[in-house]
């Protein structure tokens, strides 16, 4: 009896000590990326007018449904818009035409190379409701993927069907004009969807923060920062 | 101070229906017990985060069914809450509530030398609530594994008993997506161990350790430790 008691008792306290064996190192890398992650690339807003940070930073708040997306690479996502007197639209909001962003041009937000891109697939056709043939292989709609040589890589998701100016392989420079922002694939309304990521495959990677260089949040020029929620940005 | 309230509340109840069920048999019994937890978790589809700690009361209701051929039945209501913290950033913390049901079946294989041991299968459905705002997130987890029990009688008063489950299947649905996993992504292992004293024909005191540990080897890769130390009654019927 007192054998069993001891026993039990000591084997209690080495599971104990093996906590943080149990527990495993998986998200030592996450943390390093959360906590010092400098961006490589020499990135800057891949628009031209002002936009709205619907979703953007570091926190569950701010970060929004990003923060659930661990291995699609969307964990600092971006998804913008833009807002104009409290509003992304005027009229009928189902419409995608009556959004202000739809159709407005994109850029490509750093020097790179084009490695993977769709531009076929038909914008929702009502905003708010996402069309029946979206699925886990098309979430991004039309997209544009971009290799900036040094381990990071953006896409740009949710473009307008048929407005991707780039074909695979390109070399494309920062500000150079690469398609519209849309409606296409998971999107319950236009905007563009902006990501980081540190692999070259389809929303398959970690996310990475993306810092941009000189522009504008909320009318104060900024020349490295990430845009959070709430914020008006605009390039310099 | 609103945990001592409901145990003496329990205790008063549990006394009544004492006093009311002599003429019963005595074949069912609800436990209830309150403990403390220790816990660790990871979850990667939530947070960017390798560990988050947590400590907080663990509310267990039980009940128990022994039928003529002394085959058990149990079903267990297990309850807690606790804020999880973390050393990345406490921008990453949030409000935890874990839910869970077990239901066991287990069948007698063994009875000599007080010692008796009953094998059979156990399920556990765990609903867990992360209070992110405004995005909260849930996991459900179905298992489904083998389980015994071992009570070792050292006289008519107090006996030992312990029991270990090893689920071996799960079904885990989020807000994003559910899949099925077996033992190549998914190992577990649920481990009791106790002292029960009787302080009548009816009526007994329980001390008993829990260890459960859950691991899930995905991209999103989750890991949930469990150390409880609890403290309960037992009223038989």
């Amino acid at each position: 009896m007192k054998r069993i008691c001891v026993i039990s008792f000591l084997f209690i306290l080495m599971l104990f000590s093996c906590t943080k064996t149990l527990i495993g190192d998986e998200g030592k890398q996450d943390e390093d990326i959360y906590l010092n992650y400098q961006t490589k690339t020499d990135l800057e807003l891949p628009f031209n007018e002002e936009w709205y940070v619907f979703v953007g930073g570091r926190t569950h708040q701010d970060g929004g449904h990003h923060f659930i997306t661990r291995g699609t690479g969307q964990r600092y996502a971006y998804d913008l818009a833009i807002v104009i007197d409290g509003s992304s639209f005027s009229g009928d909001s189902s419409k995608n035409e009556n959004h202000y962003c739809f159709g407005k041009r994109l850029n490509a937000p750093a020097n790179g190379k084009i490695i993977a891109m769709e531009n076929n697939i038909d914008d929702n056709y009502l905003s708010g409701t996402v069309n029946d043939n979206i699925n886990d292989s098309n979430l991004a709609g039309n997209y544009i993927l971009i290799d900036h040589f040094n381990g990071e890589y953006s896409l740009l998701a949710h473009l307008k069907k048929g407005s991707v100016l780039v074909n695979l392989g390109d070399i494309v420079t920062k500000g150079q004009e690469i398609g519209q922002a849309g409606n296409s694939g998971n999107s319950t309304g236009p905007h563009l969807h902006y990501h980081l990521q540190n692999s070259p495959n389809y929303l398959n990677g970690i996310g990475l923060p993306a810092q941009f260089r000189n522009y504008y949040e909320d009318d104060t020029l900024v020349d490295r920062g990430e845009p959070v929620k709430s914020q008006f940005i605009r390039k310099n | 101070m609103k945990q001592n309230q409901l145990l003496i509340v329990v205790i008063c109840v549990l006394s009544f229906t004492n006093f009311n069920g002599q003429t019963l048999s005595k074949n069912n019994s609800f436990d209830f017990s309150i403990g403390y937890n220790v816990g660790a978790l990871k979850n990667l589809e939530i947070a960017p985060v390798s560990r988050y700690d947590y400590n907080s009361a663990i509310y267990k209701f039980k009940y128990q069914r022994i039928t003529k051929k002394e085959k058990i039945f149990e079903v267990q209501l297990d309850y807690l809450q606790s804020e999880v913290e973390n050393n990345v950033s406490s921008l990453l913390n949030f409000e935890y509530t874990k839910i869970g049901i077990s239901v066991a079946s287990l069948k007698k294989i063994y009875n000599k030398n007080r010692l008796l041991i009953h094998v059979g299968l156990e399920s556990y459905s765990d609903l867990s609530l992360y209070d992110i705002n405004p995005n909260n997130q849930f996991v459900f987890d179905q298992t489904l594994g083998l389980s015994s029990r071992f009570s070792y009688q050292i006289n008519q008063k107090q006996h030992l008993f312990s029991k270990l489950t090893l689920p071996t299947l799960l079904l885990r649905i989020t807000n994003s997506n559910a899949n099925v996993y077996s033992l190549n992504r998914f190992q577990s292992i649920l481990w009791k161990i106790g002292y029960s004293y009787s302080f009548s024909e009816q009526l007994s005191g329980q001390l008993s350790y829990d260890f459960n540990y859950d691991r899930l080897q995905i991209s999103n890769a989750f890991r949930e430790l469990q150390y409880q130390v609890n403290l309960g009654i037992n009223y038989k019927f």
